[in-house]
């Protein structure tokens, strides 16, 4: 072989090795957390508020949280300004898993290991532990969901003399087939590398705030009776579900932190 | 017609039909047409008729010669091509291919008019200087029968479909220039400018026509290193960029434009034949194909990741391939000369870049080949992919859902088509 041949040959084999698209697909560790406030005070809703015959008081409501589960996940994270199937197709970063945030403890628990891509993640889209699969006829709760709810609520509220103990199970189902609970959270995050950790923070006591205890109050059949049931459909559980799916979604943070 | 000029005229048609269905992701498609179908299988068809008639037609001048040193020609020439082509998309549900999605649904007509000059000059016989210029006007008309889709969640409007035309220009120079100062050896540098015509549905009404340039250069040598011509060596440097290139896309199992491409490459090919009995050849190809600018943002990636360098995938960066073959009269048999004939050949891709950094493996395939002839008859033996290499045909990165039960994922993965196993296909031959 020509010695110039010789000489230009590794040196154009190498060019040819030369570059990188800088992507690799890497673990992500999802975990999950709540927060540590049990109790809180949700404010009396103005008197015009108040549902009749009932009357307002005017006196604010103590609310103190037993229980709130949630059941998290499968979450995406995506490039697109907003997530939706469509405009999705590839995500940036996934949990296949389902799993379930006690709200009520700050401690972040391991929600599930999922896999990310280097990229900018501008929104999200999840199911709370409720997917509805493209090939399946409906909606069907993971196995993993408690009591195969998104959301199973206990607490109490009390105001005065009067004394609410509350449960509520909420269902966050997607509206059709191979869409997801929520869609198009909006979430502005970097994703750097292997060492990512991403810890999606709920916070019950938001949840819970909008919920009007005066109507649950006045929604007894008898003023005495202590036990309410917020059932699917009333206006406490369309509360809690649109926190949960628009109005307080889950703080999506990581190292570098972000806030929806 | 003058002595020594040349005057050609040539008409063409051609009937096309294309039926393809592939089905790239699974479970991941929704019904356009009624958004509740989905689930059903992403089993895309692809269709497209095309008839076409085209014509040219060339008139060189006689070889001209001002000087004793400098001759030469000059070619008029103009080509036309008129095609009207169908296409359509649809979804299919297996096994009964029932349509549960239309995509496309189009005719389309185009029109390509081209006039050309070109040159082929020498001068003291050492130089050759070839070039011209070529200019086309390309017209279209596009009956887009989907267009202006109404989905379901808005109230009919208007009637669906969408009718335009549009049109363009595109002209460009291409010169070469040859320097040959001894029999055995010569140089060589070319430019020229090029063009890549659009998809046609992807035009808007009385859009100008937003032609792809390609720019390509090259330089080499052709070095005749032993003067029996028992061996040649050819080597080129080339340098080809496009304003926008085009990858396959397997979500929409279509080609879609991707930004500003280059490709810098050498080629190196030769060949040798040490005896009258065997030839040997062997072809290396590099290339560094590479994204010039952050990809074309879309609604889903506003922010495509973007690296300077990065490299443009399915290129593989070296290609290789080497042949050795050998002929030889074996005996005299019956009046007749039995000869034999055997060969092998090499090719070597190597790993190709895929789509979200994934690398596609290297690919390295054996085939041989052996046949023996006497007198009319010719009885051969080829195998293809001798070592029976299990390997990637081709090979993608993107997301799919195959799995009817299990959450899906969306990140993309790699995807490949299994390449042929050893292939062994003998044949007999009659020559007349």
């Amino acid at each position: 072989m020509c010695p110039t041949i010789a000489r230009i040959l590794p040196i154009l084999a190498l060019c040819a090795a030369c570059g990188s698209t800088g992507q690799d697909v890497y673990p992500l560790r999802v975990e999950g957390a709540g927060t540590a406030t049990a109790t809180l005070t949700v404010p009396a809703r103005e008197p015009e508020a108040c549902a009749s015959p009932c009357a307002c008081d005017g006196g604010d409501w103590q609310v103190t949280l037993e229980r709130a589960d949630v059941a998290f996940g499968p979450l995406y994270l995506c490039a697109s300004v907003r997530a939706e199937p469509d405009l999705c197709p590839e995500s940036l970063a996934e949990l296949l898993d389902v799993g379930v945030i006690d709200a009520l403890d700050p401690t972040p628990a391991l929600l599930g290991e999922g896999h990310a891509l280097t990229g900018r993640a501008q929104s999200a889209m999840w199911d709370y532990g409720r997917s509805w699969l493209f090939t399946s006829a409906g909606v069907r709760p993971d196995a993993i969901a408690p009591e195969g709810h998104s959301l199973v609520l206990r607490g109490s509220a009390t105001r005065g003399a009067t004394r609410l103990r509350f449960a509520a199970d909420v269902d966050v189902d997607p509206s059709e087939a191979g869409l997801y609970g929520v869609q198009s959270a909006p979430v502005r995050r970097d994703l750097a590398g292997p060492s990512e950790r991403l810890l999606v923070r709920v916070d019950p006591g938001a949840w819970v705030a909008r919920v009007n205890f005066d109507a649950l109050a006045c929604a007894r059949v008898a003023a005495t009776d202590e036990d309410v049931v917020i059932a699917p459909g009333t206006t406490a559980w369309n509360a809690l579900h649109g926190a949960m799916t628009n109005a307080r979604l889950p703080a999506i943070t990581g190292e570098s932190s972000v806030t929806p | 017609m003058r002595r020594g000029a040349r005057l050609r005229l040539g008409a063409w048609t051609s009937l096309t039909h294309l039926r393809v269905r592939t089905n790239f992701t699974g479970y991941r498609e929704r019904s356009r047409t009624n958004p509740d179908w989905v689930g059903r299988g992403d089993l895309n068809e692809q269709l497209n008729d095309a008839v076409s008639l085209g014509a040219n037609a060339s008139y060189r001048l006689r070889t001209f010669a001002p000087a004793s040193w400098a001759r030469g020609t000059v070619e008029l020439g103009a080509v036309a091509r008129l095609d009207r082509i169908e296409q359509a998309q649809n979804l299919l549900q297996a096994p009964q291919n029932e349509t549960w999605d239309r995509r496309v649904d189009a005719t389309l007509q185009t029109l390509d008019v081209g006039a050309f000059v070109d040159l082929d000059w020498r001068f003291a016989r050492v130089l050759r200087l070839r070039g011209g210029v070529r200019a086309d006007a390309l017209a279209y008309d596009v009956d887009d029968r989907l267009g202006n889709f109404i989905p379901r969640i808005r109230p009919d409007a208007y009637i669906v479909g969408y009718r335009r035309t549009a049109f363009g220009l595109a002209a460009g120079p291409r010169v070469t220039l040859e320097y040959a100062p001894v029999p055995t050896f010569s140089a060589f540098a070319s430019y020229g400018e090029g063009f890549r015509s659009p998809q046609a549905r992807t035009l808007d009404e009385g859009e100008t026509t937003p032609f792809a340039r390609v720019r390509s250069g090259d330089v080499g040598v052709r070095w005749r290193l032993d003067t029996r011509g028992r061996l040649d060596v050819t080597a080129a440097g080339y340098l080809t960029a496009l304003s926008t290139d085009v990858v396959f896309e397997p979500e929409s199992a279509r080609l879609e434009p991707v930004g500003p491409t280059s490709r810098l490459g050498a080629v190196l090919y030769v060949t040798a034949r040490p005896w009258t009995w065997l030839t040997a050849s062997g072809s290396a190809t590099f290339v560094r194909a590479t994204l010039d600018a952050p990809p074309v943002p879309t609604n889903a990636n506003p922010n495509p990741p973007y690296e300077p360098g990065q490299l443009l995938p399915y290129v593989p960066p070296v290609v290789l391939r080497v042949d050795v073959g050998a002929k030889h009269t074996l005996a005299r048999v019956g009046g007749g000369d039995l000869a034999g004939r055997v060969g092998v050949g090499f090719s070597y891709l190597s790993s190709r870049p895929l789509p979200f950094g994934a690398f596609a493996d290297p690919v390295a395939l054996l085939d041989a080949s052996a046949s023996l002839r006497w007198r009319w008859f010719e009885l051969g033996v080829e195998a293809f992919n001798l070592a029976d290499t299990r390997y990637a045909a081709t090979e993608y990165s993107f997301a799919s859902t195959w799995s009817t039960t299990e959450t899906p994922s969306r990140l993309p993965a790699r995807h490949l088509a299994a390449g042929a196993p050893l292939t062994v296909l003998g044949t007999l031959g009659v020559t007349l």
